[in-house]
């Protein structure tokens, strides 16, 4: 890879870090903003209860309620932060199809709710797993969702289907309007080329089928490397 | 006094008007920028209280459509973030002294409503 596009490859990173980044944080502050007024709620309830207007038990047991959802959804927020954060430092390992959807559905739920959409996932029938950087395949995954929500979503709903396929793993996307050629309008985006070189899978659009299909080999050098210029020079080793 | 919030998180615009109506205001809430349009159009707002990113329709745009159904009404705005462009955009239009960060504080709020009343 040359210079020039391995510096861009880097900025690309640094940019869809920030993104995901700044979409949890702003998910997290209105997982606060919702608990402040709850917590400020029951204040106020009580306070008017010290001049004597009774409290209602029932009133009092959502607002308990709504505070542990919160709770629950602020951890569900920081630990995918938390695991998305590892992705970027650690080594090459078998992923797991139904985390990395799960993981994915959490992260990028803010980001496609300002878009006026909502992501369904579908996890394999049966554990699967692939040995694969993690960090380049959310990526990879979310530049697609990211291209497939462009496009157009006439239910509102994406969805992101994960299988095996042979001893690779494959992920189905729909929900969006394909135009024709769908894939290369997918792979138009230099970023997603250089993901899948790096990652060495494939996209494709079955004819009618209204789908992206990502597939993704078994554990070949070039699906289980984190630096898609090793990707590239192994690539070329084995023309 | 009649206020509208409008936030895409329907918790936080419920309880907030709760909370205003408890303190003897008059207050709604609506949870996408269509909703609010439509109260507009059917009852008067003295504020409304506006998050800044809602899907389709953000807060600085859903302003300017609510503004040309009632020229009067005054507006304050929430923001989860104070270095988003989204919020450097509304500064440049409307001014940081219309804006509040999440979590808010309530008694904060009621100030910038009397404030942005009064002016």
């Amino acid at each position: 890879m040359a210079g020039d596009e391995g510096s861009s490859f880097s900025r690309d990173s640094m940019r869809f870090f920030g993104t995901v980044s700044a979409s949890a944080t702003h998910d997290l502050k209105n997982v606060l903003a919702v608990i402040q007024e709850n917590a400020g709620l029951l204040e106020d309830l009580c306070r008017m209860a010290e001049r004597g207007r009774p409290l209602e038990s029932g009133r009092l047991m959502r607002l308990a309620v709504e505070l542990q959802q919160q709770v629950r959804r602020g951890d569900r927020i920081v630990s995918a932060m938390n695991r998305f954060a590892h992705s970027v430092d650690e080594e090459p390992k078998a992923l797991d199809a139904a985390g990395l959807l799960e993981l994915l559905a959490v992260l990028s739920a803010r980001f496609l709710a300002a878009k006026g959409l909502q992501l369904q996932t579908t996890p394999p029938a049966a554990p699967a797993s692939l040995p694969a950087c993690p960090f380049l395949l959310i990526r990879l995954l979310w530049s697609c969702l990211e291209r497939a929500a462009s496009l157009g979503c006439p239910a509102k709903i994406l969805e992101l289907a994960g299988e095996s396929a042979g001893e690779g793993l494959a992920f189905r996307i729909r929900g969006f309007a394909p135009p024709s050629g769908a894939a290369a309008v997918f792979l138009s985006a230099a970023e997603t080329r250089n993901l899948c070189t790096a990652l060495g899978a494939a996209l494709a659009c079955p004819s009618g089928s209204g789908e992206l299909v990502i597939r993704l080999p078994a554990a070949s050098p070039r699906a289980i490397t984190r630096d898609p210029r090793e990707a590239r020079d192994r690539a070329g080793e084995k023309t | 006094m009649n206020i509208l919030i409008v936030d895409d998180e329907e918790e936080l615009a419920s309880t907030l008007a709760e909370r205003l109506r408890l303190r003897g205001m008059k207050a709604s809430h609506a949870v996408t920028g269509e909703e609010a349009l439509r109260l507009t159009t059917e009852e008067s707002f003295d504020v409304a209280v506006l998050d800044i990113k809602m899907p389709r329709i953000g807060g600085i745009q859903l302003k300017q459509r609510m503004q040309q159904i009632q020229p009067g009404m005054r507006f304050l705005f929430l923001t989860g973030h104070g270095s988003d462009r989204d919020f450097e955009a509304g500064v440049t239009e409307v001014g940081e002294e219309y804006y509040l960060g999440k979590p808010l504080d309530i008694e904060e709020l009621i100030a910038k409503i009397h404030d942005v009343l009064g002016r």
